[in-house]
């Protein structure tokens, strides 16, 4: 008898096991809101179907993204160096402002299109969009909290615990879900609205030196800038002598091989009029500057790109026309879409005149 | 119910009688012979004085390889468990492991580290949350040993050594496989219950496969040769013992 007692509950226990599996599984949850893809662009490399776009979701990332309380004491939110109208890069900073008077070794880049990016910072050291607040949110010289305050923190808070069970059905806070809902914001930040990409779709045309600055473009930068997205996200040496400050040897910190010295990512030329200082660590005030880099001031060492043995001549002539279509990849939609605006507040269409503080 | 289901249900309730005899087990730090304790000092190869106040590792892919008496010389291996324990030995709940290994065993095999796939696929929860402090932020990969410590011999702030050992990308792949035999009595009727100890000799740090001093190394703080050659090292920390 108490054998045929242990097959029932056997038989039982497996029933209802498969019962919890056929559940549909995303039962009292938010409604699913797919990125929506550019024509023509790759498939996007984030796995949505571990973290599904939602409306909640989203709206809870931007929270985050612009909460100062994050930060150890209060002062600095993501928000604070990646700015809307600097295409969220830290605008007009080399380098950028961190806790207690201190600087970042790096120039915070523009963020856009991360759903197409497989690994982040400028040496690729983090391989996956929902990991990256963690590194400012933990470094020193950023945000300079612990993991473990910044859950208790939001758990204590009268908004997050219901803002989290809006967007994952239930109140739990914790690092994965933090990372996930800034993820969600971070996705939705997609800019494909410029003139370039009108033109690309035939709804609009360059004036002449756009079109010869296309042309100069492709022969002469479209190899690492990649059309659509501008990069092709690789790393290379571009001839940047070593910053003896700062000591950062790029790609080569991450994999330890000497072949990876001062290789630093293709950075995207996207909405680039807006996103200066430009290089890994903001040495260049303006394009022109990066334009001198390239025919003149770069250093070529023993791992320079193949591209650039020879240094890259360009004419000021073509510099002048590569000016001209470089202008027509700022997506001025993108940089005023007030869905990426702090919460409450709108996009100023005008960048301050002078952020520095 | 048809006569053959009730009689492999009867089978195989048997057979899980049959292996029933099973140890428990539990980690148990030692310096050398003597039992760890932070508040000692110990001195290691070099003759450098250390104090050891903490030291984390991650376990997973617990197996064990157990000799089939009835089939002639065939071995099996049995998953143990598929999960990651996050062993703390200054925290005694954490040392001990919530499974058994059959008494049949003859080697005991689990992983040092955690691996590849939690390491790209963004944030894990559990004792692999990074809020658990073992994970560097700054570049993607769980730190999957700590030791920290002082020692007269460090030229550091503080006198402070201290060693994460990471990285799960060929050719710096911190990962360790340790493989354990189990003492000759263990399957004998009257140890069969007995639980097994992982001695873990903390003086491996410093001399395993290769040589570490303080003086030299006092700190490793990412994935690359000094990780590998402390993961080299303590790969060699663990030996079984039967009480
Ligand atoms: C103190 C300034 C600062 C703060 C605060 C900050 N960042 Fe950044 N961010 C940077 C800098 C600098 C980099 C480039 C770092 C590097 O490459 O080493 C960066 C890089 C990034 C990148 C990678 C972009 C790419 O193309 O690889 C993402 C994504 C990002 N930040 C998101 C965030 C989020 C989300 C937060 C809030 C949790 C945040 N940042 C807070 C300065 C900051
Ligand atoms: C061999 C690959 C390669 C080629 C060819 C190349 N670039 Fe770059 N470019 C890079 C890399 C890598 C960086 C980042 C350098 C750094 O900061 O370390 C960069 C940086 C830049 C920047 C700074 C962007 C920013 O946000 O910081 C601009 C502007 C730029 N390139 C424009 C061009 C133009 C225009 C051309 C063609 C005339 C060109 N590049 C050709 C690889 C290349």
């Amino acid at each position: 008898m108490k054998k045929a007692g242990i097959i029932l509950f056997l038989v039982v226990f497996v029933l209802s096991a498969l019962g919890f599996m056929e559940q549909p599984e995303r039962k009292g949850l938010p409604k699913q809101q797919p990125l929506i893809v550019p024509k023509g662009w790759p498939k996007p490399l984030y796995d949505f179907s571990k973290n599904p776009l939602t409306a909640e979701g989203i709206e809870l990332g931007r929270q985050l993204f612009y909460e100062q309380q994050l930060s150890r004491d209060g002062s600095i939110s993501c928000g604070t160096c990646h700015q809307q109208f600097g295409a969220f890069n830290n605008y007009d900073h080399p380098l950028s402002h961190g806790l207690d008077n201190s600087l970042t070794t790096r120039n915070a880049p523009g963020l856009f299109n991360l759903a197409w990016q497989k690994s982040f910072m400028w040496d690729g050291g983090i391989n996956h969009l929902d990991l990256q607040p963690l590194a400012p949110l933990t470094a020193h010289n950023e945000m300079g909290e612990s993991i473990e305050n910044i859950i208790s923190k939001l758990k204590k808070s009268k908004t997050y615990p219901r803002l989290f069970k809006a967007a994952f059905g239930d109140p739990t806070i914790n690092t994965q879900r933090l990372g996930k809902a800034l993820s969600q914001f971070l996705l939705t930040m997609v800019s494909s609205n410029s003139k370039y990409d009108r033109v690309m779709q035939g709804a609009d045309s360059f004036n002449l030196p756009e079109k010869l600055g296309y042309a100069i473009f492709k022969s002469k930068c479209s190899s690492c800038h990649t059309e659509p997205l501008f990069t092709d996200f690789s790393y290379r040496n571009t001839g940047m002598p070593l910053e003896p400050f700062l000591q950062d040897m790029g790609r080569m910190t991450i994999t330890q091989d000497p072949a990876d010295s001062l290789k630093f990512k293709v950075p995207s030329l996207r909405n680039v009029m807006v996103t200066f200082p430009y290089g890994h660590d903001g040495r260049f005030f303006s394009l022109s500057n990066v334009f001198e880099h390239y025919r003149n001031n770069m250093q070529v060492m023993g791992n320079t790109d193949a591209l650039l043995k020879n240094k890259l001549p360009l004419s000021n002539y073509e510099i002048g026309q590569l000016k001209a279509f470089l202008q027509t990849l700022t997506d001025s939609v993108f940089l005023q879409n007030p869905r990426f605006a702090a919460p409450g507040t709108s996009p100023s269409a005008t960048q301050p005149l002078d952020l520095h503080n | 119910m048809p006569a053959y289901k009730a009689i492999f249900l009867f089978g195989v309730l048997f057979a899980a009688m049959a292996v029933k005899a099973q140890h428990s087990i539990e980690f148990n730090p030692l310096y050398g012979t003597a039992r760890w304790n932070p508040d000692s000092i110990y001195t290691n190869f070099a003759g450098e004085n250390v104090q050891i106040n903490k030291c984390l590792f991650y376990t997973s892919g617990w197996k064990a390889i157990i000799n089939q008496q009835n089939k002639k010389g065939q071995t099996d291996t049995v998953i143990l468990s598929n999960a990651h324990y996050l062993i703390d030995l200054s925290e005694p709940k954490s040392l001990k492991l919530p499974f058994t290994v059959p008494a049949r065993a003859t080697q005991l095999i689990f992983t040092l580290g955690v691996d590849s796939i939690k390491n790209t696929t963004g944030i894990q929860t559990g004792v692999l949350d990074p809020a658990r402090g073992m994970f560097w932020t700054w570049r993607t990969g769980y730190i999957m040993a700590r030791m920290q410590g002082t020692s007269p011999s460090a030229n550091t702030a503080g006198k402070r050594f201290s060693y994460d050992v990471g990285g799960f990308e060929s050719p710096y792949n911190a990962v360790r496989t340790i493989t354990l035999h189990l003492p000759e009595t263990t399957g004998s009727d009257n140890h069969a219950k007995n639980p097994l100890y992982i001695q873990t000799d903390l003086s491996k740090w410093f001399q395993g496969k290769h040589t570490i001093s303080i003086a030299q190394t006092p700190n490793c703080h990412n994935a690359g040769k000094l990780a590998m050659q402390l993961a080299d090292n303590y790969q060699q920390l663990f030996q079984l013992i039967l009480y």
